[in-house]
């Protein structure tokens, strides 16, 4: 438990102390949603009705953009090997950096959202369910994708290959998020179950993902 | 002669495509298989004449 | 299951196999295109391109048995550290890719008259298509990491990630249409399909069984004498140098 919160508490420091990937994310999150109105026209009623959808893409992107970073500064600098041999069990290791790098770039992308659902004309109601969607939702995201980046640190262009290999299996996550927003709108209580199912996916994904990232790790370190 | 292919009320044009398509995409597949194995041979032939081994007949 | 291990016995096995279920393969095709084209009536809603049927269903299935084959390799691989099943997993996933690719184009070519439009995000296409992503991945892992032994656990790693996530895509894409559209989507087989459709249709399934085992076994061992070629390279170099 020791060794879980000190890497949890040091990938938080190291992504405070950088900040510049948090930044980039964020940006990059700005600009894809501001160009849907470039791409399907500035209709108010039609930028409603895709709003949810845009935004969970563009989420989806802005993490998988942030996800190589995970592991790659630590397999350079030398202390993910430190880590992959250490006392602590390595499915727990990557647990407490996945969720230091949840903390650090996906609860922030997830609080800018509400303005950029301005943007794009969102309808009030489905401010609140959005944002608790993605808080459901993007854990799961931020799992799977460590499992892609475990399997493509130090491959040269495994930035690629690792949307190539994560993008399809977010297909889930994204269906669930969207729909879960959409029957919000439609009715009051339509979407608790749409939520149960977003939260067994986290909860499935965070269960499973360490163990295919940490062996991942280990084949890609020996 | 597309007209009549794709337009007659037997949709003759779609089976003629997805069954010439099908076929055509498994013989090649079929093709580069067995000459990758053939030019596998080849090369192992040639390494064993060079280093006096032998692998399989 | 392990006496063919060894890959002097699995060449020395399919080097007899091959050409009888080449025989095999080529007989069933002759016989399912017989019925499949001649002897199937067509069908009463769907007129003459049912017969689409009869090579997009085998596609299909193949698709789907050649990505559990890969699974249940890869699994071999990582728990016994079994060479051939690398190799194995690695030879079958170009052949399910194009597998994978035949039922994508020819479900395609039958929906343009059912649907009246090429590409329907109909369950099942849709669901087929994410499939061919997951092969397009774990090919391009192979193609990237340099090292067999590296490039063989991570592609099994992933193997086994995918497999694990198939039936849950299908679910989420199968829940995903259902809200968004309910339109003409064609009940395929059920349990009243009739046995002059049936028999032609297990008959193409069959060949198309046997003809990936056919291809499993030509490219199996290309990648077993690449190996060999490979460690007698290794073997020279170390021995002059």
């Amino acid at each position: 438990m020791n060794e879980f919160m000190a890497v949890l508490r040091r990938d938080i420091k190291l992504a405070a102390a950088q900040g510049g990937g948090l930044g980039m994310a964020i940006g990059f999150f700005l600009i894809v949603v501001s160009l849907i109105p470039f791409g399907v026209g500035p209709d108010l009623n039609l930028l409603a009705r895709v709003a949810p959808g845009i935004l969970w893409i563009a989420l989806l992107l802005s993490v998988l953009l942030s996800l190589d970073r995970l592991f790659q500064a630590d397999y350079e600098d030398g202390s993910l090997e430190h880590l992959v041999v250490g006392r602590a069990p390595l499915e727990f290791i990557i647990v407490a950096k996945v969720l230091a790098h949840w903390i650090t770039t996906g609860v922030p992308l997830i609080m800018a959202t509400p303005i950029l659902g301005f943007f794009l004309n969102l309808e009030p109601d489905a401010f609140g369910i959005l944002v608790l969607t993605m808080l459901i939702g993007t854990p799961a995201l931020n799992f799977v994708g460590a499992a892609g980046a475990a399997l493509t640190v130090g491959i040269r262009r495994g930035g690629l290959l690792l949307s190539l290999i994560v993008l399809p299996l977010y297909v889930p996550i994204l269906v669930f998020g969207v729909s879960a927003v959409q029957s919000s709108m439609l009715g009051p209580d339509g979407s608790m179950q749409t939520m149960m199912i977003l939260a067994a996916f986290t909860l499935a994904s965070a269960a499973l993902a360490p163990i295919a990232a940490a062996a991942a790790l280990r084949a890609n370190l020996r | 002669m597309l007209d009549w292919l794709f337009g007659n009320g037997a949709y003759t044009g779609f089976i003629v495509v997805s069954y010439g398509l099908t076929f055509l995409v498994l013989g090649v597949l079929s093709l580069i298989l067995a000459l990758d194995l053939r030019k596998q041979w080849r090369a192992l032939r040639l390494l064993e004449q060079e280093t006096g081994r032998r692998s399989w007949k | 299951m392990f006496r063919y291990a060894n890959p002097t016995r699995f060449m020395a096995l399919t080097s007899v196999l091959l050409p009888w279920t080449i025989a095999l393969t080529v007989v069933s095709f002759a016989a399912g295109l017989y019925g499949g084209l001649f002897t199937a009536p067509p069908d009463y809603q769907q007129g003459e391109t049912v017969r689409i049927m009869f090579v997009h269903v085998p596609a299909a299935w193949m698709a789907m048995a050649a990505y559990s084959f890969m699974a249940l390799a890869s699994l071999v691989a990582i728990v016994w550290k079994h060479p051939l099943a690398d190799v194995a997993a690695k030879s079958a996933a170009p052949i399910g890719a194009c597998f994978t690719f035949l039922a994508l184009v020819t479900g395609s070519l039958w929906g343009k008259p059912m649907w009246g439009a090429w590409w329907v995000w109909d369950a099942r296409l849709t669901s087929m298509l994410i499939l061919f992503f997951l092969y397009l991945g774990y090919i391009a892992i192979w193609q990237t990491i340099e090292e067999p032994i590296r490039a063989g656990r991570i592609a099994a790693i992933l193997a086994m990630v995918g497999f694990i996530n198939i039936p849950i895509i299908k679910f989420s894409v199968e829940w995903w249409n259902s809200l968004h559209q309910s339109a003409s989507i064609i009940k395929v087989g059920g349990p009243s399909i009739h046995i002059s459709i049936l028999w032609p249709l297990l008959v193409m399934i069959t060949a198309y069984t046997l003809l990936f085992a056919v291809l499993l076994m030509l490219s199996m061992r290309s990648e077993v004498l690449k190996r060999r070629i490979r460690s007698i390279r290794i073997a020279k170099v170390e021995g002059f140098g």
